[in-house]
């Protein structure tokens, strides 16, 4: 391989590091007004009025909009939210109003003008009160439109938006062969994002009617796709422009402040509207990460093979579904982790409170179940007396075997979690012992986890890729992906240039997309980007080649079918001498009497998913993703036994990348998902008071990791190719931070000597545990 | 983004200063000192605080001091806490201004913002509740000099318009052995500085003539020295549960319990922290 495989630096570094990376709210139009968002100071309540006078008196206020003005609802799988709430609030945050003034200040000032009557109402502020139904958040549930036809399945008169059953084998059989059984529960908080940018958009309404939009997305196809659908306008009349995103994790992935920005601009006559989010608007008002509480029992023979999983999971979605209802599906999907589970009695809820609504985060829901997964296979190890890594590599699914959703497993669809767990074992030095004692008051202990993750996209989901040609020769390349600072417009330009044989500086890729001319590409999440626009990109450079040996095949009086490209160079097989360049024939041949033949190289390709099927709705049978990227994590900490803190000393993944396209690259992918993930396992969360208003919605207040923190990272790869993936690639840009909180949370649960079964596993909430106190 | 109007000063002098303090005030503004300005621009941001007029105090040549003058080492108020770190005059004080925020915000943290924070932390102060520190004052009568721990309970008692110039610390206090820690909702901070938050308790502890004196921040809503509690320390005759028991009993407020942490975990930290600084200050004398 030329290309594949060398870490190549990405081709917007240097923009990066010298400070000429343009991000959306970067940009800045003529004539532009600014819009700032009046939010909900309630979690719960009904909006008895709203008095804009006074708002609409201060200095250079255009306009207030109002929800009466955005009366349809949006969501992307189930449509159940009003881009502005109109009469009812049901999250601390939410979007009341738009101020659209002349300037950013004034709009602000003006904002707080803005006098929102509000009748508070007891808000819902967990599953459980959810379940207990201590408010109805929707009463017209079974009145609200999907998407899609038999792809909800909502209970109306309660607070479940989704419920998705897995049903598999004989479950009487499987308990009657178990001759150990535990339970184990598991709740983890909502979180944010925390994506270095906060969102953004710009959005203009020409006198024709024509919609232009520019934000930070991850999604730029589905932003022109709700914007049309809720504005009633032809897709052609809409065009969205992304530029570099600052970070997405998914937070980025659906429609949100877009449909707000337009809603601005329609008040201004179509001017154009710059909408920012304050730091705290982006933590409170636009979408977080999911909370999650399960409930695991597995059953196992005495040697340790696992017979049964009954597992039930409740999403805590928020006030609206968004991407909750999906990531309900996929934890379900995924519901056995990597392990050969023959009979499984899974239930996975999608569950609405008064909490910020949830959109797609990092994983898609799988690091919040392998956490519930995963300390139930250490809670059955210890109660088997056996090793927690030999207990896992037992029971690992294997080629031959089925998943939960029926999936008949091969290597390439699943690759070799044995290998990753074998050479875990190696970096982490498992043999030195699971509990170490290494002073007076300090433990040092491993824990370890398995994960796996497929994709949870539509069952049509596609991608393009269009290769055009300059006429020195020189490539560019135009997809839909948007480079979200995982290295995928580096990636794919790889991936062309080997195929090619070519020179990867002479590939200029497109790094903004836009909608109106870059071929559509599904949403740039869910792992698959590397896998969908690879495919096309592949297909694209195929078809160049193809349309390049035509043309040179004349020049060089040859049939084509002998002839190769490579070193931007058309060449005779037999006789690489014999050439013709990328520039002579690219943009078409002149021959030397002027006369002209060709024209330029248009190199088209796509892909589409194939073979994917929904879930059935009584067993949960079906295929949501083309493979699955499999992987074993583990962490090191040392715990000080008087006050509960902890270092956290080493942080390991293996994972089978079928074949690393750039491999700096892919270790940063997992070393990042590693720190996320370490993150959100020891600090992260957001609190809710029990009036359901937000107690940490700023950096004061929500703790990240900060860089002195970080433990040494140990990184590996296996490769075992997916045989319909380029090059045998796999997606992995998630993975890194699947096991991490559960492997944290097993170190500390060693070394602590208590069953911690919750995150943020912060200093107290251990110290707590262990006395026995309310935790 | 400062969402209102303000108006802005920056006089060369203290005595410009108060004068245009008198101004403004009698005019009815609201008026604030400016130091480094993180509180007033993120506070303000979020209408946590509506200044009018602000008076930057960085071009006043007395509040830019810092240097030993005799056996005095004089602290200008508006000094940030990076400088401090890295003159390191004085180590006690470098640590506890060095573990408040990150590196990049203690370039603009001056010493007297910190001292006179909204928050209730004000690690600062720390090290100078432990050193009999002096405070020069510039107020309608004229610049005085007071003894730090007359003039702070709870917080520093100033009058309206009364502008901080300075700190004296005798140099004998800079060089006594001490012990300090701060411990956060997510583990100790060690210095350099590896990780950032606010304490659920930070402390300093110094040793002089054979005895213990300690400040505490993080534990009540303000930091505080208290001579009870010194003596409850340096009383050897019962065991150390008891010597902490005493010492919750003579604390100046309740023990805080918020978003951070509880009550009961800070006063568990607060054991575990005696300890150690009865460890660590074993046997160590003076260097002066």
């Amino acid at each position: 391989m030329l290309v594949v495989g060398r870490s190549i630096p990405k081709k917007e570094s240097w923009y990066k590091v010298t400070g000429a990376a343009k991000y959306n709210a970067d940009y800045n139009e003529t004539g532009q007004l600014y819009a700032w968002l009046v939010t909900s100071i309630y979690g719960h309540a009904l909006i008895k009025g709203i008095d804009k006078s006074l708002s609409l008196s201060m200095p250079g206020v255009l306009a207030v909009v109002t929800g009466d003005s955005a009366a349809r609802l949006t969501g992307p799988a189930l449509e159940d939210r009003p881009p502005l709430a109109a009469d009812r609030v049901r999250y601390f945050g939410e979007p009341v109003a738009i101020v659209v003034a002349n300037s950013p200040v004034q709009a602000k000032e003006a904002a707080g003008m803005v006098k929102v009557t509000y009748e508070p109402l007891p808000p819902v502020n967990s599953i459980t009160e959810a379940l207990e139904k201590k408010a109805l958040l929707h009463e017209g549930l079974a009145f609200y439109q999907p998407l899609k036809p038999n792809d909800i399945f909502v209970q109306s008169g309660s607070n479940i938006a989704n419920q998705i059953k897995i049903r598999k084998g004989d479950m009487a059989r499987g308990w009657s062969e178990s001759e150990t059984v535990i339970e184990s529960r598991a709740t983890l908080p909502p979180s944010v994002h925390a994506a270095m940018e906060p969102r953004n958009v710009r959005a203009e309404i020409k006198p024709d009617g024509a919609v232009f939009i520019h934000t930070s997305s991850q999604g730029p196809y589905d932003v022109k796709k709700e914007i049309s659908s809720y504005f009633g306008l032809n897709e052609s009349r809409v065009t969205v422009q992304v530029p570099l995103v600052g970070g997405g994790f998914g937070g980025k992935t659906t429609p949100q402040l877009e449909i707000l920005a337009v809603l601005a601009s329609q008040a201004v006559h179509g001017q154009p509207v710059k909408l920012e989010e304050s730091r705290e608007q982006d933590f409170t008002s636009s979408p977080g990460h999911l909370g999650l509480e399960a409930c695991v029992k597995l059953g196992a023979t005495r040697d340790g093979m696992i017979k049964a999983l009954e597992i039930s999971c409740w999403v805590d979605t928020g006030a609206y579904t968004d991407s909750g209802v999906k990531m309900a599906r996929a934890i379900a999907a995924d519901c056995a982790g990597p392990y050969n589970i023959e009979n499984i009695h899974g239930d996975s809820y999608c569950i609405y409170t008064n909490h910020t609504y949830v959109t797609a985060f990092r994983s898609f829901g799988r690091l919040s179940h392998t956490f519930a997964l995963e300390r139930a296979m250490d809670k059955l190890a210890y109660s088997l007396g056996m090793d927690p890594l030999e207990l896992r590599r037992r029971n690992l699914i294997k080629p031959g075997q089925y998943s939960a959703t029926g999936v008949r497993l091969n290597a390439s669809n699943t690759g070799n979690l044995t290998a990753c767990l074998d050479r875990l074992q190696e970096l982490i030095k498992w043999e030195e012992g699971l509990r170490i004692e290494t002073g007076p008051h300090k433990v040092r202990a491993k824990g370890i986890s398995c994960f796996w993750k497929t994709s949870s996209t539509p069952t049509n989901a596609s991608a393009g890729a269009l290769i055009t040609f300059n006429q020195d020769g020189t490539v560019n390349l135009n997809i839909g992906a948007v480079e979200i600072g995982m290295g995928i417009k580096t990636a794919l330009a790889q991936l062309l240039a080997e195929k090619l044989r070519m020179d990867i500086n002479k590939i200029n890729v497109v790094m903004d997309v836009n909608t109106s001319t870059s071929p559509w590409h599904w949403k740039t999440a869910a792992s698959m980007t590397g896998f969908m626009v690879g495919n096309a990109v592949l297909e694209a450079a195929e078809d160049a080649a193809k349309q390049l040996c035509r043309i040179a095949s004349i020049v060089l009086k040859c049939p084509p079918e002998v002839l190769e490209v490579g070193g931007e160079k058309v060449f005779l097989k037999a006789d690489p001498a014999i050439y013709v360049d990328f520039k002579t024939i690219a943009c078409g041949y002149e021959y030397p009497d002027g006369n002209a033949i060709g024209g330029e190289i248009l190199g088209r390709g796509n892909f589409i998913m194939h073979h994917l099927s929904p879930m059935n709705p009584e067993t949960g049978a079906g295929k949501t993703g083309p493979a699955w990227a499999v992987g074993a994590q583990a962490v090191e900490v040392e715990l000080d036994t008087l006050d509960y803190t902890y270092r956290i000393l080493k942080a390991a993944t293996v994972i089978d990348a079928g074949k690393i396209i750039n491999p700096q690259n892919a270790r940063g992918l997992i070393t990042g998902g590693m720190c996320m993930g370490l993150g959100y396992g020891c600090r992260e969360a957001s609190l809710y008071d029990s009036g359901g208003v937000r107690m940490n919605p700023q950096f004061r207040t929500y703790h990240l990791m900060r860089f002195g923190e970080q433990p040494e990272y140990l990184v590996d790869f296996v490769e075992t190719p997916q045989v319909d993936a380029p090059y045998g690639m796999r997606g992995i840009g998630e993975h890194g931070i699947i096991g991490i909180p559960a492997a944290l949370a097993n170190a500390l649960s060693t070394a602590a000597q208590v069953s911690l079964d919750f995150t943020p596993l912060t200093p107290e909430a251990i110290w707590s545990t262990k006395k026995g106190g309310p935790q | 983004m400062i969402p209102f109007d303000f108006e802005y000063y920056k006089p060369d002098t203290y005595q410009e200063a108060l004068s245009l303090y008198q101004s403004l005030h009698s005019q009815g503004k609201t008026v604030l000192y400016y130091g480094g300005g993180t509180e007033v621009i993120s506070f303000s941001s979020l209408y946590q605080l509506h200044p009018q007029a602000l008076i930057d105090i960085k071009g006043i040549p007395e509040c830019a001091v810092l240097e030993f003058q005799n056996d005095r080492l004089i602290i200008g108020a508006a000094k940030t806490l990076a400088q401090l770190q890295e003159a390191n005059f004085f180590p006690l004080l470098s640590q506890c201004g060095g573990r408040v925020a990150d590196h990049t915000i203690r370039n603009k943290i001056t010493l007297g913002g910190n001292i006179c924070s909204q928050l209730p932390f004000r690690e600062g102060i720390l090290a100078l509740l432990v050193s009999d520190c002096e405070v020069v004052i510039a107020g309608a009568d004229g610049v005085r000099r007071e003894p730090l721990n007359q003039i702070y309970t709870q917080s520093l008692q100033l009058k309206g318009g009364d502008l901080l110039l300075q700190f004296i610390v005798e140099k004998k206090y800079t060089g006594l052995p001490f012990y300090s820690m701060k411990k956060t909702a997510n583990g100790d901070v060690a210095y350099p500085q590896n990780k950032i938050g606010y304490p659920l308790l930070s402390s300093a502890f110094v040793k002089k003539d054979g005895l213990i004196r300690a400040a505490f921040s993080g534990l009540c809503p303000f930091p505080f020295r208290l001579a009870s509690v010194d003596n409850a320390l340096n009383d050897k005759t019962g065991p150390t549960q008891e010597r902490l028991e005493k010492v919750v009993k003579l604390l100046p407020a309740d023990i805080l319990h918020d978003l951070e942490g509880s009550a009961a975990y800070r006063t568990a930290l607060l054991g575990n922290t005696l300890s150690k600084a009865f460890e660590g200050l074993e046997g160590a004398e003076s260097l002066c």
